[in-house]
C-alpha cells in the first residue's frame, strides 16, 4: 500500500501521530518516516537507515548502522553506559576529516613548535630557521 | 600469502623486544565503521563483497601490504594466520571478509569483522606506545580516503557500544607462571575483573590457562582520552608484571628443588612422549620457559617459547606437514616436532 502522507511512495512503517489531540495510526513511507519523526510517536519504531526495528535492536543489544544511533539514541546510550562503566561522553580523538581548518592549523603549531625547540636544542640553526620561517607562515595563514 | 606461512612468527615478532620474558606481545586494536554503509549485523552478503572491494579499491596503493581476500584460502590457512594473532575468528569465520596485512605482519587491517575495520598491530614484547602509534597512523591514512561514522557525543560509532568512543583495545599477552604457581593468580584475575580490566588465558579459561598464558586488555572505550585509557593501562599492566616477578623470586628463594624437578619432569615429557596435546605442549613448556628466566636452564630463549607456542597448534602444524590431521595425528606430529626442536635447542 502507498504512503497515506505522499501518497507516491510504499509505506513501511505503522506508526502513531496524535492530531488533534487523538492518537491515529498512520502508514508512511521510509522518507516521510524520517521527516514526521520528530513529531510523530511510531507503534514500531524502525530506523530509516537500516530497518532494524526497536525490538530487534534491544535483543542484539548492537546497532544497525549510524542512523541507529539518532534513531535509537537513549536506547543506545543506555547501553553504552552498562558496557562503558557510566561513561556516555567521547573526550577522544576525531577522525581528521572532520576537523576545522583551525584546529588542524594549531596542532601543526604545536607540532612545530616542539620540533623548533629540539632544533635550537640541537643547535640546528639552518633547520630552525626552516621551521621558524613555516611557523610564521601558517600563523598568516590563520589570522587571515 | 605463502609468505605469511612460512615462519610461525612474523619477522618483528622474531626480534628481541622490552620485557620479552615476561609479556610475549602487544595488541592495539582501533574499531571503525563507515557512515555510509550498514553495521555487520544487517549487512547482506552482497554488502559486504562490496565494502572488501571498495575497501581494496580505496588502501590497494598502500606499499608493503598484501589485501587477502578469506574466500580465496581453506579453513586451516585461515585457522594458521588466527594462531599467529594476524586475523581473528571472525574474519577466519566469514567468506566475504579480507585483511590488509604489512610485510613484517605488524599491521592488520581487517575487513568485516563486527566493525566494518579493526585496525590491528601487533609487535613483540612490552610496547604499549609503539603499537598505538603505528596504529595512528594507520587510521589515520585510512580516515583519508573513507568516511568514518562519527559522533560528537558519543566518538568513533560502533556495531557493539562496548568499541564506543575511542573504538581502542589495548592488550598483553603475559606470561604469568609465578602468580600461577603461587596461587596469586585468582584474587588478582578477580581484582583486575573488579578493575574494569579483561584478563583471559590465551589457551582455556580463568586461571587454570594454560601455558600459565593470559591475555590483559581494557575494556572501558569511552570516557577517557587515548592517552589516557593507554596510561591507565600501561599502570595495571605492570603492576602485574610487578606481582609476577616477586612471586617467581619467593618460588626460587622457598622451593628450589620441586621447581627443579618439575622442569626436569617437563623437559623429560617432552623430550620422550609420543603424543602431546597443545593444551599438555604449551604447558610444558611454559615450565622450560620460567626455568630459564630463573637461570635454572640457561639454553632457552623467549623467542623459541612464542615461536613453538604457535607452531603447534593445529592450523599450523597441518600447514606444517602439508595435510590435514586427525587429533591423534596432530599429538603425534606435535611430539615429534618437540622432540627434534629439544634434539637441536638444548643440551
Amino acid at each position: 500500500m502507498l504512503c497515506e502522507r505522499c501518497k507516491r511512495r510504499p509505506a513501511i512503517n505503522e506508526i502513531q501521530v496524535v492530531e488533534n489531540g487523538i492518537p491515529v495510526t498512520r502508514r508512511l513511507c521510509r522518507q516521510c518516516t524520517v521527516e514526521l519523526m520528530a513529531g510523530y510517536v511510531p507503534a514500531v519504531k524502525r530506523c530509516p537507515g537500516c530497518q532494524l526495528t526497536q525490538t530487534e535492536l534491544a535483543h542484539l543489544r548492537k546497532a544497525g548502522c549510524t542512523t541507529c544511533y539518532t534513531v535509537f539514541r537513549e536506547e543506545l546510550i543506555k547501553i553504552t553506559r552498562q558496557y562503558q562503566q557510566g561513561h556516555d561522553e567521547h573526550v577522544g580523538s576525531m577522525p581528521d576529516a572532520l576537523r576545522t581548518p583551525d584546529e588542524r592549523i594549531e596542532e601543526r603549531l604545536a607540532k612545530l613548535a616542539g620540533e623548533l625547540e629540539r632544533a635550537v636544542e640541537q643547535e640546528d640553526y639552518e633547520r630552525a630557521a626552516r621551521l621558524k620561517k613555516e611557523i610564521n607562515q601558517l600563523k598568516g595563514r590563520g589570522e587571515a | 600469502m605463502e609468505s605469511y606461512l612460512k615462519h610461525p612468527l612474523g619477522p618483528k615478532m622474531r626480534e628481541r623486544a622490552k620485557l620479552d620474558d615476561l609479556v610475549i606481545s602487544t595488541r592495539i586494536r582501533l574499531a571503525r565503521n563507515l557512515k555510509d554503509t550498514v553495521f555487520s549485523p544487517v549487512l547482506s552478503e552482497e554488502g559486504q563483497q562490496q565494502l572488501c572491494e571498495r575497501i581494496e579499491a580505496s588502501l590497494g596503493g598502500l606499499q608493503g601490504f598484501e589485501y587477502l581476500h578469506m574466500g580465496a584460502y581453506d579453513q586451516v590457512t585461515r585457522q594458521a594466520l588466527v594462531e599467529k594473532h594476524l586475523i581473528s575468528p571472525t574474519i577466519a569465520a566469514k567468506e566475504q571478509s579480507a585483511v590488509f596485512l604489512s610485510d613484517d605482519e605488524t599491521i592488520s587491517v581487517l575487513i568485516n569483522e563486527e566493525d566494518h575495520l579493526r585496525i590491528q598491530t601487533l609487535l613483540p614484547g612490552y610496547q604499549v606506545e609503539e603499537a598505538f602509534e603505528l596504529a595512528r597512523r594507520v587510521d589515520a591514512l585510512c580516515g583519508e580516503s573513507l568516511p568514518y561514522a562519527f559522533d560528537e557525543q558519543l566518538g568513533y560509532l560502533t556495531t557493539c557500544p562496548s568499541n564506543i568512543g575511542t573504538g581502542l583495545r589495548a592488550s598483553v599477552m603475559l606470561h604469568l607462571p609465578g602468580l600461577t604457581l603461587t596461587g596469586r593468580i585468582t584474587p588478582i584475575l578477580k581484582e583486575l575483573r573488579k578493575l574494569g580490566y579483561t584478563i583471559r588465558g590465551r589457551y582455556g579459561e580463568g586461571s587454570d590457562a594454560a601455558g600459565r598464558l593470559f591475555q590483559l586488555s581494557n575494556q572501558r572505550t569511552l570516557g577517557s582520552h587515548e592517552t589516557q585509557l593507554l596510561t591507565d593501562f600501561m599502570e595495571i599492566t605492570e603492576q602485574v608484571i610487578q606481582a609476577e616477578r616477586q612471586a617467581r623470586e619467593e618460588l626460587l628463594a622457598r622451593n628450589q628443588d620441586e621447581l627443579e624437578d618439575q622442569f626436569y619432569r617437563s623437559y623429560g615429557i617432552l623430550r620422550y612422549a609420543k603424543l602431546l596435546s597443545s593444551t599438555e605442549a604449551v604447558e610444558r613448556l611454559s615450565d622450560l620457559h620460567l626455568a630459564s628466566d630463573l637461570g635454572i636452564l640457561s639454553d632457552w630463549s623467549p623467542p623459541q617459547f612464542h615461536e613453538l607456542i604457535v607452531k603447534l597448534q593445529s592450523g599450523f602444524l597441518q600447514k606444517h606437514f602439508g595435510k590435514t590431521l586427525s587429533t591423534k595425528e596432530r599429538d603425534r606430529e606435535r611430539a615429534t616436532l618437540v622432540r627434534r626442536t629439544l634434539d637441536h635447542g638444548l643440551v
